[in-house]
């Protein structure tokens, strides 16, 4: 659907970038036989849109994101960023993993600067949007830390600032909270948002998480156990700006309250 | 290796170390042992202090020895490292012989050496190198290959090249195992050159030992063990020195890896 929109203006492309994916299978082929992962999966992400893909541990979610990366084969299905067939990882693209994957031989802000490096961006220019991306991330004061000096939380952070550094259009993010604790958690839910806000790239966040995935996002993609469908797209009609007031709000915990009875059917 | 060097450790390390020494010279003066059984401490000082020359000459021609022959393993052993994780279908084949080769006892190979290569420094220096190489190597693919799987998944989402994923990715995070490497393989340099004086020679410290052997001029021996074991130490002090310049971002591996 977006990709007849974005193929149509070249130079809109980088700003409005979308992804489909249309029957999405993939099937493990492993010793003991074929393992269906990922039964028909069907959804997509309008430009500017943050979708979470909600599952259960193992439901084949992060698979989603790793195909749309370009980081692993389907199986067959139709998978297209802006709507062009993905055939391999692609520079438009940011990955926030599920750990921070920092270089623990670079500072923070060396760490920001490596993807500028590998597309051999200059110097000046990267180290200007490194230090501002550091800035919107808030760790301006831990540019020349090392990252066993910082966190969990800062370490995370620093990734998700490398991530943006080179200006992709697309962010996809990989449980990026799953190993930090709850107040962390929480507090990097508010900071995504705010990055978010300002930034407003074409989101896709992996999730297991209810309230963090109807926190941040505009759809939520929930997926059913093994081998995984699309139980339901769920439209988060809460207004934007949000606020972590929202959190408490009756409209938000009823939301909470469907998606988990909606996973909880699954399992009954 | 110890982390940060700390004063009361090393306080309490020489105290130690003096109060044996100590022992020795007394159980040597009080049960009149026979020097050429048991030198004292002194009468191994006084061997040092008389022929200064001699220690100073057999000394540089085995630190020489063990140099060479350790920086040829290091070089050897980075280009084998690298292209044993680079190219996988090399990996497959050299593991496995390189771990057998690991099995042959490189001090028997010595005689044949001698035989292939003369009595001059050369054979000193391939024993030195062919027992230092294998922890090089092995180390060093450990450390290659000990990137995070998630850090090569970013580099190849930014399509980065082989080359780039070699320098950025491989070679930082190699560097704790390639130190801990060159920590055993300096030690083990050390005592490849003294196997190889041992075994035909007429230059170095370890020519010097067999020579005080013959001669039942034992304190010399020791008084040859004991340079020995100072040049050891400080090569191995050196490495550490050179670990904490190249890797300032913490610390380095809490153990060198045993690898022979």
């Amino acid at each position: 659907m977006g990709a007849a929109a974005s193929t149509a203006a070249g130079s809109l492309m980088s700003l409005e970038a979308s992804i489909s994916i249309t029957d999405l299978r993939k099937i493990y082929v492993t010793r003991d036989g074929a393992l269906t992962s990922l039964d028909g999966v069907t959804f997509d992400i309008r430009p500017r849109e943050f979708v979470s893909v909600l599952g259960p541990s193992g439901s084949g979610k992060t698979t989603v994101l790793k195909i749309v990366a370009g980081l692993e084969k389907k199986t067959s299905g139709d998978v297209r960023v802006d709507g062009k067939e993905v055939t391999g990882p692609q520079r438009k693209i940011g990955i926030v993993f599920q750990v921070p994957a920092l270089m623990r031989w670079r500072t923070a802000l060396e760490n920001i600067l490596l993807p500028s490096e590998i597309l051999r961006i200059g110097r000046e220019a990267a180290r200007e949007k490194g230090l501002e991306t550091l800035n919107l991330v808030g760790l301006s004061d831990f540019a020349n830390r090392y990252p066993n000096e910082l966190s969990g939380g800062m370490q995370q952070r620093i990734s998700i600032a490398r991530a943006l550094a080179h200006d992709p259009s697309i962010l996809l993010l990989d449980e990026p909270f799953s190993a930090l604790d709850m107040m962390t958690r929480n507090q990097l839910n508010i900071e995504l948002l705010r990055i978010w806000s300002e930034k407003k790239k074409t989101s896709l966040l992996i999730t297991h998480s209810i309230p963090e995935a109807v926190f941040l996002s505009d759809r939520v993609v929930v997926l059913g156990p093994r081998p995984a469908k699309v139980l339901e797209i769920v439209n988060i009609g809460l207004p934007r700006p949000r606020t972590p007031e929202m959190r408490m709000s009756k409209e938000f915990i009823e939301i909470v309250d469907h998606i988990g009875r909606r996973i909880g059917l699954e399992y009954a | 290796m110890l982390g940060k060097p700390n004063i009361i450790q090393w306080i309490k390390v020489s105290v130690t170390l003096i109060a044996l020494v100590a022992i020795w010279e007394l159980a040597c003066r009080v049960f009149d042992i026979a020097p050429y059984l048991l030198p004292s401490p002194s009468a191994i000082a006084s061997r040092m202090i008389e022929k200064p020359m001699l220690f100073w000459g057999h000394g540089w021609y085995t630190l020489y020895e063990t140099f060479a022959g350790f920086i040829l393993a290091v070089i050897v052993g980075l280009i084998a490292a690298a292209v044993i994780v680079v190219i996988p279908s090399v990996r497959d084949v050299l593991m496995p012989i390189l771990l057998i080769a690991q099995l042959v006892p490189k001090v028997a190979i010595a005689p044949i050496l001698l035989v292939w290569f003369g009595y001059g420094i050369m054979p000193k220096i391939v024993i030195a190198f062919l027992v230092a190489f294998f922890p090089i190597v092995v180390n060093m693919a450990n450390g290659l290959v000990s990137v995070e799987k998630e850090l090569l998944d970013l580099g190849r989402s930014l399509e980065a090249s082989r080359w780039q994923v070699f320098w950025k990715f491989r070679m930082p995070a190699a560097l704790p195992e390639l130190f801990s490497g060159m920590k055993i393989a300096i030690t083990l340099a050390v005592i490849g050159a003294i196997i190889g004086e041992f075994v035909g020679g007429d230059q170095g410290l370890g020519y010097l030992i067999i020579i005080a052997n013959q001669e039942l001029d034992t304190p010399l021996a020791f008084a040859a063990l004991v340079v020995i074991s100072l040049g050891g130490i400080i090569l191995y002090a050196l490495i550490e020195v050179l670990e904490r310049i190249a890797i300032p971002w913490g610390q380095p591996l809490q153990q060198p890896r045993a690898a022979s």
